[in-house]
């Protein structure tokens, strides 16, 4: 019956119906009677859903709120991408406040000067530590003196017999490093065994500490152009006659400030983020070194390696004195049959077979397997960061692989050197660094002398001699890949003691992580700016809601590194720094933001068409036939009803 | 790489004379001389068989060994940190083209394998069962990326068995996955290549001709690495990596194989080249020629006629007799011993090392080859499909054994009590329903009790999406039998849309059956402890060769069709469903808006009815779509117990 009915109800009028229908209506509305808001309620209401129906969907999904207006209808919001909301507004005025006011670590120079000095000293020593402020800033390439744009402090101590006395101070030296016991002064000879005895007597005054050195001045016998003598750690000695005389004074600054715009200081210049970002250090700061001994022709005598204990003996101490900069994984093989494209030419004045170091380039053949293995990741530690952000994912980032290739030339091109195009020198080391990638080195073992022609003997094994020649070309190569000289520097009023197997002095460590801090917020920054950007081009981009945890996550630790640059807290800061980094890149990076979804235009047309057009339309049939009937009747029933007042008026 | 900016080093004399001082402390008077039993090994040795219809058998065999440290000299890298990566204690990938001909060539020499790409991998009982499925999918990801294929769709569950018994070697799971569709070139033999200390420059492998090797009637690339773990304090494990590439080839080339004639050939018209001598940091190198022993006693049988009789000083040679002729003459001949027994197998063993520039040359005295036939029980297994276009199908798995050495010369009447044992696993993707109820033994084409032949079997359930189903079963049936089939119905399932590969109409492949023969291999095979004895060197082909080795026959895989859908259906629906939707919408609008003339006079009764039909038209519709979906099903199931009107029993 009611199915009948609405079979019914779906005819369409009759002409005869419709004639009755629209003479009731006349008559209804020339009796003056309101038209029915029934219908206009209803077809109203309607499109109200249509329009915004989704606040009942939208309570639902309050859990996963989502960014975009509330008022969408349902169908929006169950097929739109699901991305977790970033801090955009914060990641911008962070990234601006970085980009103005760029992190530094501060550095602190403390200048023992021993003796007492008159009184009229102490205004030529005030005079001196701001004299040394300003000039080593002017120094580092700081157009505008202010200490607002790196922290540096000076100070200056008077070291009596029997009490030391801050006399002078300039920049900003925080509270708790104001003051500290005296010691006691002992050095007389630039040497490795005084450097290492007055570390003792520093570290027990407390002042042995990252980023604050100290100049001990000592009243003695000296040139009038003295030398400083500058350790492996964070010190140096200078002899100087009667130090508190005003020219004594103002040699003492010409060296302070050397000290630090050469040596110690580096690393906190305008351009410290370019030089950080240069190091070969992957944002996880992993770094594989994987080394290759490379036999051109094992036909003829081949040799290998003991690298377990080629690494305890002489890797060990150097990747230990750098730890803080870079965690460093070490892998070795062996290769034969590597041989070289490069042309040799015998000399018969170097007696060798002579390579120009403008042939280089192409010395190493993409023939040689130096490409790391390490394709072996294991995926289920992606899973697990698909489940759970915990810290440990630095299997996502790779690390950057420095190569060290030593190479054994065939015995018929033994020994090979490498010789300047132009000088025709050969080069000392035989070797060449390639930046950011590695380092060669040619040696030329020759066979051992008591072996016998008859004895096929083509297995030998390298000599004491040739692996502290790798060590040394290797630690040479890594701290010119660190963008540190080579050997240590000296310069005119500074003599520099090597820093034997360690290869790295303290003060050149605090270089490279004042170098890397920086780096990693301006880094971390970057990333995050550009994330935010990806996220507003790309609206495709789905997320998974651990990305924007990441993201806070990384925004606070550089928020926090910031905080503790400024309270001269190096190792929270560092740690802090390149925490802030990973976590920034990771999250940049992750596997699951790099599939975009792809839904054209044309596929959500041909979806959403065969709905919403056959639909709509019947909507807005209903909805303009109401509401011009509506109209249509009030007006009429309005002119009837006024034409009935007036009448009766 | 970037090599724009090239320095050197110059390094002060002062730090090179700092260093110094330094380099007496590291390393003083004593040189650093390892034990000798600590060295690794790499040993490399090639097999060259004659097959009895011309072909030759090439068998490359390259053993590394390395034991427990961290830093290697031989051993390749890549296949280190595989294993140390990975926590697996074996792991076996073979990529095969051609099928091994048992009818032509006799049983292998070698283990033959299935068409496709096969893992095989053994990991500890220690590894806890819901750990398994990641720590194979890694090893399927860590194998594709080093052998460059596509190993890594094995990761998925649906494609692997996981077999109890037919592997059972040594303790651990097994976990066996094959690709029977993967194609098998030169992009996987250049990765397989570099783990070879000399590459393919020098040494056996620098034979590696790839039109020869890709031309080949059989061709199979074999990778196997055998982890003993050590502690994790010593920084590494001892490994044993063995590498083998088996060819069948025409014995020489632009001549028909089928011709009457057999063919004289040498290393050197086989694979375009001869050696570049050995490879230099090998401890072995190592050239066999096996002479089959029916050619061995034919030859003789032939001497003995030719000679005079008492003509007493005159000895055999294995390799220069009235038959045939091997140029050069070997470095020493060997007869194969099979597990204690002396076979008449004659290995002429030629040492690269000495003579560098070797091309063993074999060449018949005779016209013909002197009835030279493959000889014992070979043994064939088949898996097809009965009727496997319609609704269901039969999937048939059929061993059969032929050659005229199928009955051992003993008494008939013993025969019938006699068994033989084989083990049989089949695994069937979860898209064919086996119905296990429906299998049928039949032994020589007659029914045979099922419940008398099995006496061990695990059967595998398939889940869908989840887990193939699984047969393995261990069977007996008479020594007398020539052919045996087992039987099971399938229903094939519907895929969905996104499950059809891009070649949908090809169909879907059924993976090889895989059948062993628990009786023959009673002692072991050569294990990694006898390989591994220090300061010798040992020739590891031949003592395989001398064991017995565990035999593996497959069939060849089969395709079975699945009903395929048309792929422009989604938008169809899609079409369908909202026309339907906006038919529903046009008519409730009107419902709801309409006026008649009743409207207007019978207000009240016809407002009602008109209701009364618009809710009757929203529960048509609601019924509608709670028939078309089981998830608004569910909800609404789930609604209404919330609410308390359903109690649903779960149990």
């Amino acid at each position: 019956m009611g199915l009948l009915s609405t079979l019914r109800l779906s005819r369409r009028p009759t002409a005869q119906q419709r004639q009755k229908e629209e003479r009731r209506y006349n008559e209804l509305a020339k009796a003056g009677k309101p038209p029915g808001t029934k219908r206009l309620c209803v077809i109203l209401s309607v499109v109200l859903f249509v329009v915004m129906g989704a606040d009942v969907v939208d309570e639902c999904n309050k859990r996963n709120a989502m960014k975009e207006p509330r008022c969408v209808p349902v169908w929006w919001r169950t097929t739109s991408v699901f991305r977790p909301t970033l801090p955009i507004q914060r990641i911008e005025s962070w990234a601006e406040s970085i980009a103005a006011r760029p992190l530094r670590l501060p550095v602190y120079l403390e200048i023992w000067i021993e003796g007492v000095g008159t009184a009229d000293a102490f205004d030529s020593v005030q005079k001196c530590a701001w004299d040394i402020h300003n000039r080593t800033l002017e120094g580092m390439g700081y157009k505008t003196i202010t200490q607002k744009v790196f922290p540096l402090g000076i100070r200056i101590v008077q070291c009596g017999t029997l009490d030391c006395k801050t006399v002078a101070s300039a920049g900003d030296f925080l509270p708790g490093r104001s003051e500290g016991p005296c010691f006691n002064i002992s050095q007389s000879t630039c040497d490795n065994s005084s450097d290492d005895a007055l570390l003792g007597s520093i570290e027990r005054a407390g002042r042995a500490v990252l980023g604050s050195y100290v100049l001990i001045v000592r009243n003695g016998q000296g040139s009038s152009a003295p030398k400083v003598c500058m350790g492996k750690y964070r010190h140096a000695v200078a002899h100087m006659v009667d130090p508190w005389s005003r020219g004594a004074l103002q040699s003492l600054a010409s060296i302070a400030v050397d000290l630090l715009v050469h040596h110690w200081g580096q690393g906190s210049g305008p351009n410290a983020e370019k030089q950080g970002g240069q190091l070969p250090v992957s944002p996880a700061s992993q770094v594989l070194m994987s080394f290759s001994l490379c036999n051109a022709n094992p036909n003829d005598g081949y040799w290998t390696w003991d690298f377990d204990r080629f690494e305890e003996t002489w890797l060990r101490p150097v990747l230990v004195s750098i730890e803080a900069v870079m965690n460093v994984d070490v892998e070795s093989q062996v290769l034969y049959h590597t041989s070289t494209d490069v042309k040799t030419k015998y000399v018969r004045v170097q007696h060798a077979h002579v390579v120009k170091a403008s042939a280089l380039p192409f010395f190493v053949s993409s023939e040689w397997q130096l490409d790391s293995g390490r394709t072996v990741t294991s995926r289920n530690d992606r899973r697990e960061i698909n489940r759970t952000h915990t810290a440990h994912l630095s299997s996502v980032l790779s690390p950057v692989v420095l190569h060290w290739v030593v190479f054994i030339p065939p015995s018929n091109r033994r020994p090979m050197r490498i010789v300047d195009d132009t000088t025709g020198h050969a080069s000392k080391t035989n070797a060449f660094k390639i930046p950011s990638w590695g380092g060669v080195l040619i040696i030329n073992p020759s066979k051992a002398v008591n072996e016998s022609a008859a004895d096929r003997q083509l297995h030998h094994d390298l000599e004491a001699v040739h692996y502290w020649e790798i060590a040394a070309v290797f630690v040479a190569q890594l701290r010119g890949l660190l963008g540190l000289p080579e050997t240590p520097k000296a310069t005119d009023s500074v003599q520099s003691l090597p820093s034997e197997v360690r290869g790295f002095a303290d003060w050149e460590v605090d270089v490279l992580l004042r170098q890397r801090a920086a780096a990693d917020v301006k880094a971390c920054a970057d990333t995050l700016v550009a994330l935010a950007r990806v996220m507003q081009k790309l609206p495709n981009l789905e997320m998974p809601n651990f990305i924007g945890a990441q993201v806070v996550e990384a925004l606070t630790a550089g928020e926090s590194a910031v905080k503790a640059a400024a309270a001269g807290d190096y190792a929270l800061a560092v740690l802090s720094t390149r925490r802030a980094r990973r976590l920034a890149e990771e999250a940049f990076t992750h596997p699951s933001i790099l599939t975009q979804l792809n839904f054209p235009d044309q596929h959500k047309v041909a979806i959403y068409i065969p709905l919403f057009l056959p639909a709509l339309v019947a909507v807005a049939a209903a909805l303009t036939s109401e509401v011009t009937r509506f109209l249509k009747r009030r007006s009429v029933s309005a002119a009837w009803r006024n034409a009935h007042r007036s009448s009766a008026g | 790489m970037a090599r724009t900016a090239i320095a050197t080093a110059f390094l002060r004399v002062a730090f090179l004379a700092l260093l110094t001082v330094y380099a007496a402390l590291g390393f003083t008077a004593e040189h650093p001389k390892q034990a000798h039993g600590d060295r690794e090994r790499f040993e490399e040795e090639l097999l060259i068989k004659p097959l009895p219809d011309g072909h030759v058998l090439l068998h490359f065999h390259f053993t590394h060994w390395t034991p427990a440290k961290k830093h290697h000299q031989l051993f390749p890298r890549a296949a280190d940190q595989l294993s140390q990566a990975l926590d697996f204690e074996e792991a076996e990938v073979s990529f095969t083209r051609g099928r091994w001909d048992n009818r032509r060539w006799g049983d292998p020499a070698v283990p033959a394998k299935p068409m496709g790409a096969e893992l095989i991998a053994r990991f500890p009982s220690s590894l806890a069962a819901p750990e398994l499925p990641s720590a194979w999918g890694n090893l399927t990801h860590a194998f594709s990326g080093l052998l460059c294929s596509s190993l890594n769709f094995l990761e998925r569950s649906e494609m692997v068995a996981l077999p109890e018994f037919v592997f059972k070697r040594e303790a651990g799971s097994w976990v066996h996955g094959l690709l029977p569709k993967e194609a098998v070139c030169t992009e996987n033999l250049t990765p397989w290549l570099k783990l070879l200390p000399c590459g393919d420059s020098h040494g056996l492998a620098a034979l590696m001709d790839r039109h020869v090797l890709y031309s080949a009637d059989y061709h199979s690339l074999h990778t196997h690495i055998e982890v003993t773990r050590g502690h994790p304090s010593n920084g590494g494990n001892e490994q044993l990596l063995t590498q083998t590439l088996t060819l069948v080839v025409r014995g020489s080339h632009g001549m028909s194989s089928l011709s009457a004639r057999p063919s004289n050939w040498s290393l050197s018209s086989i694979m375009a080249s001869p050696p570049k001598g050995a490879c230099a940091v090998a401890s072995q190198s190592q050239v066999y020629v096996q002479i089959p022993g029916q050619l061995v006693d034919r030859a003789k049988g032939v001497e003995e006629v030719d000679t005079v009789p008492g003509g007493g000083d005159h000895t055999f040679s294995a390799h220069n007799n009235a038959l045939y002729i091997v140029d050069p003459a070997p470095n020493k001949t060997l007869k194969l011993t099979t597990m204690g027994v002396a076979t008449s197998d004659a290995i002429l063993v030629y040492d690269l090392e000495v003579n560098s520039s070797l091309d063993p040359a074999f060449s018949w005295r005779v016209a013909g080859n002197g009835g030279w036939e493959p000889r014992g029980v070979q043994c064939e297994v088949h898996t097809y499909i009965r009727n496997g276009q319609g609704e269901s199908g039969g999937l048939v798995v059929e061993v059969g054994w032929t050659g005229a050495g199928s009955a051992p010369s003993r008494p008939r009447g013993l025969l019938r009590h006699e068994l033989k044992k084989l083990c049989l696993l089949q695994t069937v993707p979860w898209f064919v329903r086996v119905w296990i109820h429906t299998m049928r033994m039949l032994v020589d084409g007659q029914d045979y009790p099922t419940a008398r032949a099995v006496y061990k079997h695990m059967l595998g359930m398939s889940q869908d999406r989840k887990a193939p189903a699984m047969l393995e079963l261990c069977l007996q049936v008479p020594a007398t039998a020539s052919s045996m089939a087992i039987t099971v119905d399938f229903t094939p399932a519907f895929l969905s849309v996104t499950e059809h590969p891009p070649d949908a109409h090809r169909g879907f492949d059924i993976p090889p059956a895989l059948v062993t023969f628990p009786d023959e291999d009673d002692s072991t095979g050569v294990r990694a402890e006898d390989l591994k004895k220090p300061s010798e060197s040992i020739q590891v082909l031949l003592q395989l060769l001398q064991h017995s080795q565990r035999k593996y026959v497959y069939s060849q895989g089969t395709l079975v069709s699945l009903a395929t859908p048309d792929f422009s259906m989604p938008y169809n629906v899609c079409c369908l469903t909202s026309t339907v939707l906006a038919i529903y919408i046009g008519a409730m609008l009107k419902a709801l808006v309409k006026r008649t003339d009743a409207d207007e006079t019978n207000e009240g009764r016809e407002w009602r009815k008109r209701l009364a039909g618009g809710v009757l038209l929203m529960i048509l519709m609601m019924c509608w779509v709670l028939y078309m979906d089981p998830e608004t099903r569910a909800q609404l199931v789930q609604w209404l117990t919330d609410v308390g009107i359903l109690h649903v029993q779960t149990n």
